[in-house]
């Protein structure tokens, strides 16, 4: 599948990792890393984050996504209504550059590498601007997921509902 | 030129690969043992049977149906007639000889999955299992039935899994390496419907957020209102779709859980596919009414959304989850209790 022009797609505006220790201040994240540490147990990371030890609110800016380090991409599984509702691309595609033009995309796709290596999870304040020409920031985070146990195999991430800010 | 009240036949359920011979829906009525007969869902969600019985064709619902032929509660079809509101949330239609969908017997889905489906099933099993040959990723399953492609991976899955994974899956499930490799074929073909199943609701999210755009694309307009107010009809039928679909896709992370631990499927994979594919099939005419619109050279007309409109209320103006989890498989619900006259 070709990619989408260049306006079409998001850009990237502003990306600030954030202290992983400033986590409290973001509870319903705290509660979905909470999870995470939980089904982690003494592995790398664990193999899913069980959707019923997560708040319900963040279920609608939920991304499920496979870690294709060979290809530098991710693909999007399956995301909540609110991230799916906005940005599914009109042929199905379902990689970064379905969604970001591709300098973007390489931004996005090495802090999922950093993830994806340290196997530590990310927290980050982000800002772009959609096709319509608004203005999206929010906080959001990255567990890191392995489907073997020895890997990083995809990634868990959504967002603070509340730092969700639309201008 | 026959009437045929049934259109295509339903092309997706044709192979249902199995070696016992499936229970079928074999009616004693001639009437409803004649060809030009089926059950469909109506523009409501409700069964309805399309007929053409000489004198007389059209649609007739089910209570109408049976007050007609005269069908009361003793009559050796009304069991299989009270199935069929059940069946149709996974076939679009039922002829008489029809096979029972296995979602009604074993729980199983009965749906041959894409090849593109299996082909993305194999990269995940791939990646859980880290399996030793990478030629695996570049197999082409071509033309060849979903069925038959994954058996053939499955084979070849076997032979390149790692030999201690190997013995350790043989001996926990007690299979031998031909038994083992119809196992993984199984998963496979789960794991690609559980794809195809994700690919739906994205499309379905897609939709929903397309007729939400044209909504404040065309804000203050007639046509503006009427995209309005079919995206706030279909945003619970999204929400409840995406968080099934997320919770599909967690469980199906699990991919050891998937190979290893039938209750795992039983209760958290089959029950969640079975849902989704009937939200598929209910949700198609709307999709098709849509791209069908978006086709044309002026886009979407009044009367296009105001038909969308009408479906979108008739389907889902009284949006219940639980129609979606009613199976006779599902110890809380008894078909013939559902089942209204």
């Amino acid at each position: 599948m070709g990619n989408m022009a260049d306006d079409d797609r998001l850009k990237v505006r502003g990306y600030d990792e954030l202290p992983f220790s400033s986590i409290g201040a973001y509870p319903d994240l705290e509660r979905c890393y909470r999870a995470w540490l939980a089904a982690k147990g003494d592995r790398l990371a664990p193999s899913a984050v069980d959707v019923d030890d997560v708040p319900k609110s963040v279920l609608p800016y939920v991304m499920l996504l496979d870690y294709l380090p060979e290809e530098n991409d991710v693909e999007v599984r399956i995301a909540g209504n609110y991230v799916g509702e906005r940005t599914t691309d009109e042929h199905g595609g379902r990689r970064l550059r379905d969604y970001f033009c591709d300098a973007d995309a390489e931004t996005v796709f090495a802090s999922m590498q950093r993830v994806a290596t340290t196997g530590l999870p990310s927290l980050a304040a982000r800002a772009y601007v959609t096709i319509e020409g608004r203005e999206y920031s929010y906080v959001r985070i990255i567990l890191p997921l392995s489907a073997n146990g020895r890997t990083v195999t995809g990634f868990f991430k959504t967002i603070e509902p509340s730092s969700l800010d639309i201008r | 030129m026959n009437y045929n009240p049934c259109g295509a036949a339903d092309t997706e359920s044709a192979s249902h690969a199995s070696v016992d011979e499936p229970a079928r829906f074999e009616f004693v009525h001639n009437e409803l043992a004649q060809e030009h007969v089926c059950f469909r869902r109506g523009d409501t969600r409700d069964a309805v049977i399309a007929y053409d019985f000489g004198a007389t064709r059209g649609v007739m619902t089910i209570g109408q149906l049976c007050d007609h032929l005269k069908i009361d509660e003793n009559h050796p079809d009304r069991r299989l007639i009270g199935l069929v509101p059940f069946a149709l949330n996974s076939r679009r239609m039922i002829r008489h000889g029809d096979s029972i969908p296995t979602e009604l017997t074993s729980g199983s889905p009965s749906w041959t999955p894409p090849n593109r489906s299996l082909q993305d099933a194999t990269t995940g099993f791939l990646r859980a299992f880290a399996a030793s040959d990478p030629d695996i990723r570049e197999i082409a399953i071509g033309e060849q039935p979903a069925q038959d492609g994954a058996l053939n991976i499955a084979s070849r899955l076997v032979g390149a899994l790692p030999p201690d994974l190997r013995t350790q899956l043989r001996n926990e499930l007690e299979l031998d390496e031909h038994a083992l490799g119809k196992h993984l074929s199984a998963v496979l073909l789960d794991m690609a419907r559980i794809d195809a199943a994700l690919r739906v609701t994205s499309t379905i999210q897609r939709f929903v957020g397309d007729i939400a755009r044209y909504a404040s694309e065309h804000r203050e307009t007639r046509q503006g209102d009427v995209a309005r107010a079919i995206a706030r009809e279909l945003r619970p039928v999204n929400l409840w779709a995406s968080e099934r679909a997320i919770r599909l896709q967690t469980n199906a992370q699990r991919v050891e859980e998937l190979v290893t631990t039938e209750s795992y499927v039983y209760t958290r994979i089959w029950p969640a596919l079975r849902c989704l594919y009937a939200l598929r099939l209910d949700v198609e005419p709307l999709l098709a009414r849509w791209a069908e619109a978006g086709a044309r050279h002026n886009g979407a007309t009044l009367g296009d959304l105001d038909e969308l409109l009408k479906i979108t209320r008739s389907r889902f103006g009284k949006f219940d989850p639980s129609d979606y989890d009613a199976s006779p498989t599902n110890p809380s619900v008894d078909p013939f209790l559902a089942f209204d006259f």
